[in-house]
């Protein structure tokens, strides 16, 4: 047999108010669909932002054939094309 | 239909799996109908107040969803959501009431010499009216406590691990709990002799 404790809560049990799951569910949808929202573009975002200032999302840091000091002015990168795209 | 009698057929775990698989809302509605009852029936308990329970228990399902992820299988789902409905409710008391005590009397305080263990029977052989007025008269943590030990059956390592305290800690406070209750008691209705011959505390369990 339960004892009183468990009387008690059975009893508050029954008063859950039925309205409330519709409510609960409606807002367990919301989170649902925020999180598909950031997840589907948020990443285009940053990889645009990241475009927009010059680098790209994909790419690393474009390697440069070693001391950038030890190499004559002549053969120093065009500061007008974009990194690792061909010289001349 | 089908589909939820198929979630029904479903443990609390496969539950969360498929949840956190899909995002399908039906299996979070399964764990919902499943907890609705024991979670907002605490809620009343420890807070004494429908409204507020009602917003509370809203409250501690969406943490429970934003947390899914988290969950761990070293514990049961149950207790993990209790666990969680509890110490939400106690932090709500605590702001609310701007309360400092949170339990009877701080662990450590009392010499030994005055604690004296008093049988479950002290509570448990209370009218249910008079119980009610006696747990709304202690303070919410060990309101807590005496709902973990007798409701949910939790052993004292699980409610120690609820609370965040050491098992010596709960054993403690389950005692003062209890002489709590009984002070209250003979508070209440020391004039009111109907219950005298029930509330026998040196019956034994």
């Amino acid at each position: 047999m339960s004892n009183i404790f468990v009387r008690m809560q059975e009893e508050n049990e029954q008063r859950v108010p039925p309205e409330l799951e519709r409510h609960l569910l409606t807002q367990v949808n919301h989170i649902n669909v925020f999180g598909r929202v950031v997840e589907l573009f948020v990443p285009n975002a940053l990889q645009t932002a990241a475009r927009i200032i010059g680098g790209s999302h994909e790419e690393g840091p474009v390697d440069m054939g070693g001391d950038r000091n030890a190499m004559s002015p002549e053969d120093w990168p065009d500061w007008r094309l974009p990194p690792g795209s061909s010289q001349r | 239909m089908v589909a939820s009698r198929n979630t029904q057929a479903l443990s609390d775990a496969d539950l969360i799996a498929r949840y956190l698989r899909d995002q399908n809302a039906r299996y979070f509605s399964e764990l919902y109908r499943r907890y609705a009852g024991k979670v907002f029936a605490k809620c009343i308990s420890m807070l004494s107040d429908e409204g507020l329970a009602r917003d509370a228990m809203q409250d501690i399902f969406i943490k429970v969803l934003l947390n899914l992820s988290r969950f761990s299988a070293q514990s049961s789902f149950s207790t993990w959501v209790y666990s969680i409905t509890y110490n939400y409710c106690i932090d709500l008391i605590r702001k609310k009431k701007k309360l400092q005590m949170i339990y009877s009397d701080d662990v450590g305080k009392l010499s030994k010499e005055t604690e004296v263990e008093l049988p479950d029977s002290v509570l448990l052989e209370m009218k249910q009216e008079r119980l009610k007025e006696v747990m709304q008269l202690l303070p919410p943590g060990d309101k807590a406590i005496l709902m973990m030990k007798y409701i949910d059956d939790l052993s004292i390592k699980d409610i120690a691990d609820v609370l965040n305290k050491t098992e010596s800690a709960i054993k403690m406070q389950i005692m003062r709990a209890k002489q709590k209750s009984q002070h209250i008691y003979s508070e209440l209705y020391a004039n009111d002799p109907i219950e005298d011959e029930e509330m026998n505390p040196n019956t034994v369990n």
